[in-house]
């Protein structure tokens, strides 16, 4: 007789029920010193990312 | 207790935490109102008590991300520093995305369009949609039966200039 494999556990299984609840607390936008304004090309970065 | 209505909650993807959280002008001109979109949607999503879900590859994501623009020299090592901590400092609900899940939307994707396999694994478990400015994404949602719900960031109502409390999720 064997037995079925219990299913991986997720912290994404956990019922909505029984999850605790936690809203989104904000980004705020860093204020940071940007060197080079408007040359930060996020789809290539994304791209470059994961090697393709 | 019942589970709050998924219209409350959804997955993000990297571009969506990046585009609202470092300074606009980092950005080219025309990516720009982008940006502002992302920023709007992620105000409104804390002013509305929403909950935002990403898998823990989310992680590392933004930590390359922030470190390819410090090797870029478009910010200092400090800055890139002080955006990672606003950016992973906050509130997002981290979850481990079943493994054969993922797999299965790599097939879908096919390699190597892999990168949002995780996300849509969540989306799916929870139920929810994702929310994205990923152009290759959204692409994909419509040429391929992914069956989650896919929405352009700038599609959203929140996405709009507004009072933050415009808008409250249906």
């Amino acid at each position: 007789m064997s037995k079925a494999s219990p299913k991986p556990q997720s912290s994404s299984q956990t019922p909505a029920s029984a999850r605790k609840y936690k809203p989104f607390a904000g980004l705020k936008r860093a204020e940071i010193k940007v060197l080079k304004p408007g040359a930060f090309d996020l789809e290539e970065a994304l791209r470059q990312m994961h090697g393709k | 207790v019942t589970g709050k209505p998924t219209a409350w909650q959804y997955v993000v993807t990297p571009d969506v935490a990046m585009y609202g959280g470092l300074s606009v002008d980092l950005f080219p001109v025309e990516t720009q109102p982008l940006a502002v979109a992302c920023a709007n949607v992620l105000g409104r999503a804390s002013f509305h008590g929403s909950e935002l879900h990403v898998p823990v590859v989310f992680y590392s994501e933004i930590t390359w991300l922030v470190s390819w623009a410090i090797a870029q020299n478009l910010i200092e090592f400090q800055e890139g520093q002080e955006a990672l901590n606003q950016i992973l400092g906050t509130t997002w609900e981290f979850h481990f995305p079943v493994a054969a899940d993922v797999l299965r939307f790599y097939n879908v994707l096919g390699y190597p369009h892999t990168r949002h396999a995780d996300y849509l694994a969540v989306a799916a478990d929870l139920g929810c949609s994702i929310l994205t400015a990923d152009q290759r994404l959204i692409a994909f949602s419509q040429t391929q039966n992914l069956k989650v719900d896919v929405v352009a960031i700038t599609e959203h109502p929140w996405a709009q200039a507004g009072a933050l409390e415009d808008n409250p999720p249906a």
